[in-house]
C-alpha cells in the first residue's frame, strides 16, 4: 500500500492538473480580497474591506468546498478507466484493496494539502490587504471547517466509490452529483410531504453542509442540533455515510474486471 | 525436468451464454516461448486477462510458479511482465515519468532500471517525450519496457508486434529471443501474425472459439508443415503398394478423403505419374504442396485466418 501511495503522490505532483487546481482556486479567492481592498481604498465608508467579511466568505461557502472535493477526487483518480492504466497495477499483483484504499488516502491527503494551501493563502492575503476587524473571525473559520470536515471526507469517499465502479468518467460524475446533491434536494422536497424523507434529508451531507450558518451578533455557529450534539451529529452522520460508500465501492470493485 | 511456470486447469470464462474461454488446460515450462495462436475473438486476450488477474474465471484455476492460492498468484504476478491488449500509460506524462511511476509502485529499487528498460527497447532517446505523442510502435516498445523493468521470469505478451514496422518487428523478435536465451525468461506470446511466431516460438497452442484445439512443439509442427506431393487416384491401395514396392516410399499418408500425401521423392513427380499410368491406376491429379503455418492453422480451425 505504501508503494502504491508513493507512486500516486509522484504522479499527482507530476501532473499539471493538480497545480492548476491549486492555482485557480487560490487566485480566485485572493482576487476577492484584492477587489475588497481596492474598493475599500477608493470608496469611503465601504463596510466590507475587513477580515471579518472576507473570512465569512470562506466559511459561508463551505458547500462550494464540498463540490471542490468531487473535483479533487477526480484529479487524483486520473482517468484510470479511460487510460486503461489500472491493468498495469493489477497484472503486477497489486491487490484491488491496495489500489482502492491507496487512491482514497491520496485523495484525502491531497484535499487536505490543497485546503491548507488555498485557505492559508486566502487568510494570509486577507490579513495583509484588509482591516483586521474581529479576533473571533479566524476561530469561527476553524470551527466551521472542523464541523464540515467529515462531510467533505464523505464527498471524497463517495466520489472515489463511484469513480471506481462506473467506467465512464461522465457517467460516474452524473451519479456522484445525483447522490451527493440531487438526492438531498429531492429528499427536501419530498420531506415536505413525507416524514421519512424529511428525516433522511436532514442527515445527508449536502444538506448538513448547507445548514451551517453563523450568528454574527454572538459569533457562534448555528447548527440544526443544539449544543455539543450539533458537533457530534455532524461527525457521526458524516463518518457513517463515508464508511458506507467506502464499503460499497470496495465490495463492488473487488469483483470488478479491469480492462 | 523443467519447472512448470504457468498452468491453467479447466479454466473457463463465460459471459452470459458465450464461452470466451472454454475448459483450457495449458502448461508453459521454464525457458519456453509459448505461442498462442488464434483468430481475433478466439479467446487469446481473455485467457491472458485471466492469467494476469484482470478478469475472474467462471470455473477452473490458474497456477503461477506452481502455486494457485490467492497469495501465491499475487506474489507470482510480481515475477511477471505483461502487455495485455494495447499498452496503456498516462497520456500527459513522459515515457520516463510513466516508468518511474510504476517503478515506485512496484517497489523496484534503483532509478537506473528505468533508463535500462528504455534502452533495452530502443526508446532511450524518447524518454522525455510525452506518451500522447508516441506512435503505436513506440507505445508497444514502452509497454515492453514496463514489462521488462522488474526483470521478470515470465513475460505475457498479447500481440506485442502490432503496429511495429518491419525493422521494429525484427528488433523486438531478436530482443525476445535474446531474453529467452540469455536470461532464460519464459514467454507466453499471442499473435495472429503466424509467420512472425514461426521465427520465435518453441511451443504452439492453437485456440479457437475459446478452446485450445491443439498444442504442439515447434519441432513437431515443422515436421507436419513439410512439403509433400498430393496424389488423387482411383485405386488408392494399389497405388500405395506400387509406391512402396517400386519406388521404396515409406513416408506417406492416406487422408480420409482418399488422397495420398507423399513426403519423399518430392523431386520425381513425373516418375510417380508414369508409375501410375503404366500400372493402370487412374491418376486424376498430382500436385506439390506445402503446409505453412497459416495453412496449418486454417486447416485446424476450419476457416480463414485473420491477417
Amino acid at each position: 500500500m505504501i508503494s502504491y501511495i508513493k507512486s500516486e503522490l509522484y504522479r499527482l505532483f507530476h501532473s499539471k492538473g493538480s497545480y492548476l487546481f491549486l492555482l485557480i482556486c487560490s487566485a480566485l479567492l485572493i482576487s476577492a480580497n484584492v477587489v475588497l481592498a481596492v474598493i475599500g481604498r477608493t470608496e469611503e465608508n465601504f463596510p466590507y474591506d475587513n477580515t471579518g467579511f472576507s473570512l465569512s466568505l470562506f466559511y459561508s461557502d463551505l458547500p462550494l468546498v464540498f463540490i471542490l472535493c468531487i473535483t479533487v477526487a477526480s484529479i487524483v483518480f486520473g482517468n484510470e478507466h479511460t487510460n486503461h492504466t489500472m491493468k498495469n497495477s493489477i497484472s503486477y499483483g497489486i491487490s484491488r484493496g491496495n489500489i482502492y484504499f491507496g487512491k482514497l488516502l491520496v485523495e484525502i491527503v491531497y484535499a487536505i494539502f490543497a485546503f491548507l494551501i488555498i485557505a492559508g493563502l486566502f487568510i494570509g492575503s486577507s490579513y495583509l490587504l484588509l482591516e483586521n476587524s474581529h479576533s473571533k473571525d479566524f476561530e469561527l473559520l476553524l470551527k466551521a471547517s472542523f464541523v464540515a470536515l467529515p462531510l467533505l471526507l464523505c464527498a471524497l469517499a463517495t466520489t472515489n466509490c463511484f469513480l471506481f465502479i462506473i467506467e465512464g468518467t461522465g457517467g460516474a460524475l452524473t451519479v456522484i452529483i445525483g447522490v451527493l446533491m440531487a438526492f438531498p434536494l429531492i429528499s427536501n422536497f419530498l420531506g415536505m410531504k413525507f416524514e421519512l424523507f424529511q428525516k433522511i434529508g436532514k442527515i445527508l451531507p449536502w444538506n448538513l453542509v448547507n445548514s451551517i450558518s453563523i450568528d454574527f451578533e454572538s459569533y457562534k455557529m448555528i447548527l440544526p442540533w443544539e449544543g455539543d450534539a450539533g458537533y457530534y451529529n455532524y461527525w457521526i452522520f458524516g463518518i457513517a455515510q463515508m464508511a458506507l460508500f467506502i464499503l460499497i465501492g470496495y465490495v463492488v470493485f473487488r469483483k470488478k474486471e479491469i480492462k | 525436468m523443467r519447472e512448470v511456470i504457468l498452468s491453467t486447469k479447466n479454466i473457463t470464462k463465460k459471459y452470459s451464454t458465450t464461452f470466451a474461454v472454454n475448459n483450457i488446460n495449458l502448461e508453459v515450462k521454464q525457458g519456453e516461448i509459448y505461442g498462442l495462436v488464434g483468430k481475433n475473438g478466439a479467446g487469446k486476450t481473455t485467457l491472458l486477462r485471466l492469467i494476469s488477474g484482470q478478469a475472474f474465471a467462471t470455473e477452473g484455476e490458474v497456477a503461477l510458479f506452481g502455486d494457485s492460492t490467492q497469495e501465491g498468484l499475487s506474489s507470482g504476478r510480481k515475477r511477471i511482465g505483461a502487455i495485455i491488449e494495447i499498452p496503456s500509460f498516462y497520456h500527459t506524462m513522459t515515457a520516463e515519468q510513466n516508468l518511474e511511476y510504476y517503478r515506485i509502485q512496484r517497489g523496484i529499487p534503483g532509478k537506473n532500471c528505468v533508463s535500462e528498460a528504455l534502452n533495452e527497447v530502443g526508446l532511450l532517446h524518447a524518454g522525455n517525450k510525452k506518451y500522447k505523442s508516441f506512435s503505436l510502435g513506440m507505445k508497444q516498445r514502452l509497454g515492453l519496457a514496463l514489462a521488462l523493468m522488474n526483470k521478470p521470469d515470465l513475460l505475457l505478451l498479447d500481440e506485442p508486434i502490432n503496429g511495429l514496422d518491419p525493422f521494429g518487428i525484427v528488433e523486438i523478435r531478436n530482443l525476445l529471443l535474446r531474453l529467452s536465451q540469455e536470461k532464460n525468461i519464459t514467454i507466453l506470446i499471442s499473435s495472429h501474425i503466424l509467420s512472425e511466431l514461426s521465427n520465435l516460438v518453441t511451443y504452439y497452442g492453437f485456440i479457437d472459439k475459446g478452446q485450445l484445439v491443439k498444442q504442439i512443439s515447434a519441432e513437431a509442427l515443422s515436421k507436419e508443415c513439410n512439403r509433400y506431393i498430393e496424389l488423387k487416384v482411383d485405386k488408392v491401395e494399389v497405388m500405395t503398394a506400387l509406391l512402396e514396392s517400386k519406388l521404396g516410399c515409406t513416408s506417406y499418408q492416406v487422408t480420409p478423403d482418399h488422397m495420398i500425401h507423399l513426403f519423399d521423392h518430392l523431386d520425381q513427380p513425373s516418375k510417380i505419374s508414369e508409375l501410375a499410368v503404366k500400372n493402370g491406376v487412374g491418376l486424376y491429379s498430382i500436385v506439390t504442396k506445402e503446409i505453412n503455418l497459416e495453412n496449418y492453422f486454417i486447416q485446424l480451425v476450419g476457416g480463414e485466418s485473420n491477417d
